[in-house]
């Protein structure tokens, strides 16, 4: 048996079995009970004949139930696959039926829409309610209640799962319309949680924050940092981010002591947050990572929150964190963005020209590759998409090792730093998101009276980029912005709806007949 | 229109995405039925302040003001 994600957990609880291991709102567990939930979960699934590798979903707002769902498991062998909540159904549906979810666990708020999902997926067979309600409104599906979990034992599963099996299953956006898994070991998450911890310098007696929903890689610090650390995390409430100023006051009433999340949270408290009126003196380690931070508000908020180190990390879901940089103080005058620095210590990195040419001088852009036990095992059941971006090291003839293309252009500075300069393909970042173009333009081009779509990403300071659909409908159509929003919304998840649409009789084309997207830019940054 | 109408068409056309909310109430809860979100309420925020030439402060940046329709309708009012 290899060391795995869940023995975090079980080594804490083994030390401080008393220590506070999760908050959210008025509710708590110590690492014992959160330890022995689990236990029980995991044994919930085996009974319902779970095994080793098997795909369980978590379809569950952000609480303590989602947290002792993702141990239990993984304490049961099984690999987790977190679901947005906010999702539509038809991509939940996708996501079940694309790795064969068999059983997962929800929460009786969401009975309506799993109805659906029970009716319209193929894999579904059993369902476990995390909460503790009496009253279910039972699925035509194997039902288990919380209460059938507490019945279970509560001591630990023997297992057999090696670190080189899987733990979880991300899905992000994917091109060609629908999203893709990427497939994370143990040891995969291991390799960052390791580096993480180490070079955070984090301690037992840390309050972490956790404000990434958990089917966002950042989730992975916050949960596995904090459980190897045995410190208290800390569950922000989703209704907390949409007002700064009590999301500031919140960090002060918990003494937040490793703040991590993507940038623009940041921006919105400095922007909005009341900063100047908190004393934000707990605050040892802010940490960002999934967006550029826009210079002038980062510098803003070291000037308001002057205590804590900072740092930026940088890399895709499928390698977590590969690069970071410590940020020192900003000059008044930069506005160039911070560099995302320099390679984790246990992991590698190196650039490529569009020649194939290993680059080692600064100035020179090139794609930025990552090998190591960091690297993803690749895209769940799509060999094609996998075999394009995780590559046999170009560096290495000698053996196979497996290195991944990261599709970001950067280039190195005088001091070895990373610096990005971009993407090679259509994908870009909104608000942390990563977003296929393609994706949203498969959405809209599906709509009946729809002719031509060009989807433009819109750079802004705040969030990196808005989201804008150019739209030439056919003939006779009467649809509008309104009735496509809601379109784009049965399939798209909140975060790739275009904000703007915009119709026009034809699309601009460039002399070689295809949609000119850099004019169609140039009209919208007027 | 009057304030409250303006308000409400804004969220109905522009925040809600799917056609379950289409008959909505000025006393439907806004942010506990996730209508408004951490995306929608910096959209709404630039709407009230472009379109009803009102600054919101950032102390008025509570759930309380932005629970209903009906709410943030008194928020606004008052500063006209």
């Amino acid at each position: 048996m290899g060391y795995l994600l869940q023995h975090l957990l079980i080594e804490s609880a083994r030390l401080s079995p008393e220590k506070t291991a999760v908050v959210y709102q008025d509710n708590s567990l110590s690492y014992r009970q959160l330890d022995e939930l689990s236990n029980q979960v995991a044994h919930a699934l085996v009974q319902q004949g779970v095994k080793r590798g098997e795909r369980v979903g978590i379809y569950i707002n952000k609480s303590i139930p989602s947290l002792i769902s993702i141990y239990g498991i993984l304490k049961a062998e099984a690999v987790y696959v977190p679901l947005d909540p906010q999702a539509p159904v038809s991509r939940l549906g996708y996501i079940i039926d694309n790795c064969t979810i068999r059983c997962l666990l929800t929460s009786t708020a969401k009975t309506p829409v799993m109805h659906e999902l029970a009716k319209t997926t193929e894999s579904l067979e059993v369902v476990i309610f995390t909460d503790t309600q009496k009253e279910v409104d039972e699925l035509p599906l194997i039902n288990l209640l919380w209460t059938d979990v507490l019945e279970m034992p509560k001591l630990a599963i023997e297992n057999v799962s090696d670190h080189s099996d899987l733990a979880y299953i991300i899905y992000t956006s994917g091109s060609t319309g629908n999203p893709k898994g990427v497939m994370i070991t143990h040891l995969n998450s291991l390799t960052f949680v390791n580096w993480a911890h180490d070079a955070m310098e984090v301690q037992s007696s840390d309050n972490f924050s956790s404000h990434a929903p958990f089917h966002f890689d950042l989730s992975i610090f916050d949960i596995y940092v904090a459980a190897k650390a045995g410190g208290t995390l800390y569950l922000v409430p989703e209704t907390l981010s949409m007002f700064p100023p009590r999301l500031s006051a919140w960090i002060e009433q918990h003494q937040i002591s490793v703040w991590y999340s993507v940038p623009s949270i940041l921006t919105m408290m400095v922007n909005h947050g009341q900063l100047d009126q908190r004393n934000l003196s707990c605050l040892r380690k802010v940490i960002f990572a999934g967006e550029v931070f826009p210079t002038k508000f980062l510098r803003d908020l070291m000037r308001l929150v002057p205590h804590p180190e900072f740092f930026n990390l940088y890399g895709p879901t499928e390698t977590n964190v590969i690069t970071y940089y410590p940020v020192p103080v900003i000059p008044a005058e930069q506005t160039a963005p911070i560099p995302i620095g320099k390679c984790c210590e246990n992991m590698d990195v190196f650039v490529i020209s569009k020649d194939g040419v290993h680059i080692t001088e600064p100035g020179i852009e090139g794609e930025l590759i990552a090998r190591g036990t960091c690297v993803a095992k690749g895209y769940w059941g799509d060999e094609e998409k996998t075999k394009k971006v995780f590559i046999k090291n170009p560096l290495e003839n000698n053996f196979y090792d497996q290195a991944y293309k990261t599709g970001d252009l950067v280039q190195l500075d005088e001091q070895g730093n990373f610096i990005y300069k971009g993407r090679i393909d259509h994908m870009i970042k909104s608000r942390g998101y990563r977003i296929e173009i393609g994706e949203i333009e498969t959405a809209i081009y599906s709509h009946p009276q729809v002719k031509e779509v060009a989807v433009l990403a819109i750079p802004d300071d705040l969030i990196t980029n808005r989201i804008k659909a150019v739209i030439a409908l056919k003939a006779d159509s009467t649809i509008d912005a309104a009735e496509l929003r809601t379109f784009c919304a049965e399939t798209l998840p909140k975060y790739m709806i275009p904000e703007i649409f915009e119709f026009k009789a034809v699309l601009p084309k460039t002399s070689t007949g295809k949609v000119d997207k850099t004019s169609m830019l140039k009209d919208a940054l007027v | 229109m009057n304030v409250k109408e303006s308000i409400k068409n804004y969220v109905i056309s522009e925040l809600i995405s799917d056609n379950q909310h289409s008959t909505l109430s000025d006393t439907d809860q806004l942010i506990e039925s996730g209508i408004i979100d951490s995306l929608g309420i910096m959209k709404l925020i630039g709407f009230l302040e472009e379109n009803l030439s009102v600054q919101i402060d950032d102390m008025e940046l509570v759930p309380e003001n932005f629970a209903t329709i009906e709410s943030i309708a008194t928020m606004v009012e008052k500063k006209l």
